[in-house]
């Protein structure tokens, strides 16, 4: 089943506050492990996950800009904490609060990317899931051409606004 | 079966073996469960076993990769409602707690290491002590992140030259009061440095850091000041003390000790302003000595011109009386010499005519001379007639006698005539001789008339000479008059010069006298000052007096004895007791 096939619903799996996603990737996203947890939020089984891209559980709801910032940074080697909607094999969906490292080998080669993904802040879900609306309706009023630019001004003015780094956002949203 | 199987038996046997002993050491459930599995596997067969294997191979792998500290493996591909399917998710789950908690601690510090304290450990989803870790690290972090935070506050007093601030309670107490101590000791010490340096301020150099518990940098600083201090004090010290002594007028002092820097530079400025002072002061002397020598000189000079001017101003004014008497002659001496030349004119008319009666006389006398040869020649005929005559008479006669007496009457008559005739040839020889002796006598009158005449001439001559000296003298006497006139104003203006300069000479004899108590004063003011021994070689002031009477020669014909005096006083170097006499 394709991903694009799915038709995303209300359906909302909550994460328990032990809940634990644990998933790996290679350089090009491609899925090299996944956890039970990883399997039971997204409803796929282990042969599913193994080797499919990871946007397999991507949602439509997510703005493609925190998605860019996300591959910019950890390409850059460098880890990144973030909000992301994903979707369900059955079109569900569950809010995680994802932490995404570098993975490298003993001669320090990027080799792929760890991702952790635990129970998010409800509030912290509150605020970014408006903060995303805005970021996706802005995307798909300018064009896929002008989409990321749009939308990450849309995440910097918010910042700057605040006076905040993005990873600030991130940790005072969890703290609140 | 045969030998393959028992080969897997005994591999079997052999990985419980291993995992049993890994169960025994690590006492874990997990593997209990494990051991449990193996020996089910055992049990129920061999090719059970077989289809194990590769699972097995997968966690013994996982197993041998954490053994080796690579916690990337993961068990994949585990079959669903396998035997070991719960084994090998727990042993996957316990990676990704350990990996987890590696990765968290790994980052949070390695962002630590450069001073980035925003990253915070994340401990949700993970269990037993894991999480503990972590907390643990976001702990430490908080208090290093505290302390950074409360040194930086520190530093950054200390950036902004605030030594009063403090880390604050938070921070762990014995960290706490090691850089509070060292800010208190810094502290301390600074402020007694603002004492000192107030004190300085206040022109106080004896003030010192108390260096007692002080240690290292702070005390070497410390030991740095009290030196500056003491070399500063000792350079102002000594400064004052040659200040002073310059004060009293004694130039001789110097600054001895040995600075650097400012303090050398302030030194030797002291010493060559000094040096160059009682260089200055020695020439103000000497030169002051010279120009009083030269002011007395010039003093002297301008009495001995002033009597001497008074003497010429008599001198001019009887120059000027002499002149009115010598115009006065002048004068009478013209009107002389043009009654003279008048006189002169009167002759040379009188000679003139006399001149013309001579010539007339000459003439007349030449008229006489004529007349007399005439008169001579005609005396010469008569004679010559008598002769003739007595020549006729005496034939007369002769005839008479031999016409016998018929001729006797006529004989007497011859002999009448011939007597006629002798005495007619007397007479005219008479008359000849008187003619003669008139000639004689006419030529000499006429030689004499001719030699009046050129008397006359000689006289006329002298007479117009004498005329024309008569002239030039009166003219002479115009021009000398005139001449005497332009001396007679040359005087007057003479006279009024003199006057003038002798107000001049006057002037100059009371400022040369001015300044000769001038250069006194200067001298005594100079000999304040103790320059030490005098350098400055005497023959300058006695060049300037050479030139001073090469300037004056006519006033100064004689230098009077008292300047003499004076000068091999000025040639002499002084000692104090000359300059007294002054």
């Amino acid at each position: 089943m394709k991903q694009k096939d799915i038709v995303p619903t209300d359906r909302e799996r909550v994460m328990r506050k032990e809940d634990f996603i644990v998933s790996k990737t290679d350089l090009s996203g491609r899925i090299t492990y996944g956890n039970r947890i990883f399997i039971e939020f997204s409803g796929y089984t282990e042969k599913e996950l193994l080797g499919a891209q990871h946007n397999i559980i991507r949602h439509p709801d997510m703005p493609r800009a925190v998605f860019q910032l996300l591959w910019d940074t950890i390409q850059a080697g460098k880890e990144i904490f973030a909000y992301v909607k994903n979707m369900s094999k059955d079109g569900g969906f569950y809010w995680v609060f994802a932490n995404v490292t570098p993975s490298y080998d003993v001669n320090r080669n990027l080799v792929g990317y760890y991702s952790v993904r635990r129970k998010p802040n409800p509030k912290a879900i509150e605020v970014v899931s408006g903060l995303y609306q805005v970021m996706l309706a802005e995307e798909q009023r300018v064009g896929a051409k002008d989409a990321i630019a749009t939308s990450t001004q849309i995440l910097v003015d918010t910042l700057t606004e605040k006076g905040l780094s993005y990873e600030e956002l991130i940790f005072a949203l969890e703290a609140s | 079966m045969g030998i393959v199987q028992t080969s897997w038996l005994m591999a079997g046997m052999a990985l419980v073996a291993s995992i049993f002993a890994a169960v025994v050491s690590e006492g874990s459930v997990v593997s209990l469960l494990l051991v449990a599995v193996t020996v089910g596997v055992l049990i129920v067969g061999l090719r059970a076993l077989k289809a194990d294997q590769a699972i097995l191979e997968k966690m013994e792998h996982v197993a041998v990769d954490a053994n080796r500290g690579i916690l990337e493996s993961r068990v994949t591909h585990i079959p669903v409602g396998h035997r070991y399917e719960e084994c090998a998710w727990a042993i996957n789950e316990m990676m990704d707690q350990t990996e987890t908690v590696f990765r968290d601690v790994s980052t949070t510090l390695n962002r630590m290491v450069v001073g980035d304290y925003g990253r915070h450990p994340q401990p949700v989803g993970l269990r037993g002590l894991f999480p503990e870790i972590l907390v643990t690290v976001d702990d430490v972090q908080e208090r290093v992140k505290k302390t950074m935070d409360s040194l930086a506050h520190v530093m950054a007093g200390l950036g902004d030259g605030d030594l009063g601030v403090r880390m604050g309670d938070d921070v762990e107490a014995l960290f706490r009061d090691q850089v509070n101590g060292a800010m208190v000791s810094i502290d301390e010490v600074l402020k007694q440095f603002g004492e000192i340096v107030k004190q300085l301020e206040q022109g106080d150099c004896s003030g010192r850091v108390e260096l007692d518990g002080v240690k290292g940098d702070l005390h070497q600083l410390g030991v740095n000041i009290n030196q500056s201090m003491e070399f500063f004090g000792a350079a102002v010290t000594e400064t004052v003390m040659v200040a002073e002594r310059m004060k009293g007028g004694d130039l001789t002092a110097r600054i001895e000790g040995e600075f650097r820097g400012m303090l050398r530079t302030l030194k030797e400025s002291i010493n060559t302003t000094q040096a160059k002072f009682a260089e200055i002061v020695g020439s103000v002397r000497t030169s002051a000595t010279g120009v009083n020598s030269n002011a007395l000189e010039v003093s002297n000079g301008s009495q001995d011109l002033a009597s001497r001017t008074a003497e010429q101003a008599a001198s001019l004014e009887q120059t000027a009386a002499s002149m009115e008497q010598i115009s006065s002659t002048v004068n009478l001496s013209a009107d002389n010499a043009v009654q003279a030349s008048q006189l002169a004119e009167d002759s040379v008319h009188h000679v003139t005519e006399g001149t013309s009666v001579i010539s007339r006389a000459v003439e007349a006398m030449e008229g006489i001379n004529e007349s007399s040869s005439k008169i001579s020649e005609i005396i010469s005929l008569i004679d010559g007639i008598a002769f003739q005559t007595n020549l006729l008479a005496l034939n007369a006669a002769v005839e008479a006698a031999r016409a016998g007496e018929h001729g006797r009457g006529f004989a007497v008559v011859a002999g009448e005539v011939r007597s006629l005739a002798q005495r007619s040839a007397d007479a005219a020889k008479d008359i000849k001789g008187l003619i003669e002796n008139s000639s004689i006598r006419i030529e000499e009158g006429s030689r004499l008339v001719g030699e009046s005449g050129k008397s006359l001439d000689a006289i006329q001559n002298s007479i117009k000479k004498m005329n024309d000296i008569a002239r030039e003298i009166a003219l002479s006497a115009k021009e000398q008059t005139q001449g005497i006139e332009q001396v007679n104003s040359a005087v007057t203006q003479l006279d009024s010069v003199t006057q003038e300069n002798a107000a001049l000479v006057e002037e100059t004899a009371a400022s040369s006298e001015h300044l000769s108590r001038q250069a006194d004063q200067l001298s005594e003011m100079v000999s304040f000052f103790d320059v030490g021994v005098l350098k400055t070689a005497p023959a300058e002031p006695s060049a300037r007096v050479k030139k001073a009477g090469k300037a004056a020669p006519v006033t100064m014909k004689k230098p009077p004895k008292a300047q003499l005096a004076k000068r091999s006083a000025v040639a002499t170097p002084s000692a104090d007791s000359e300059w007294a006499e002054f």
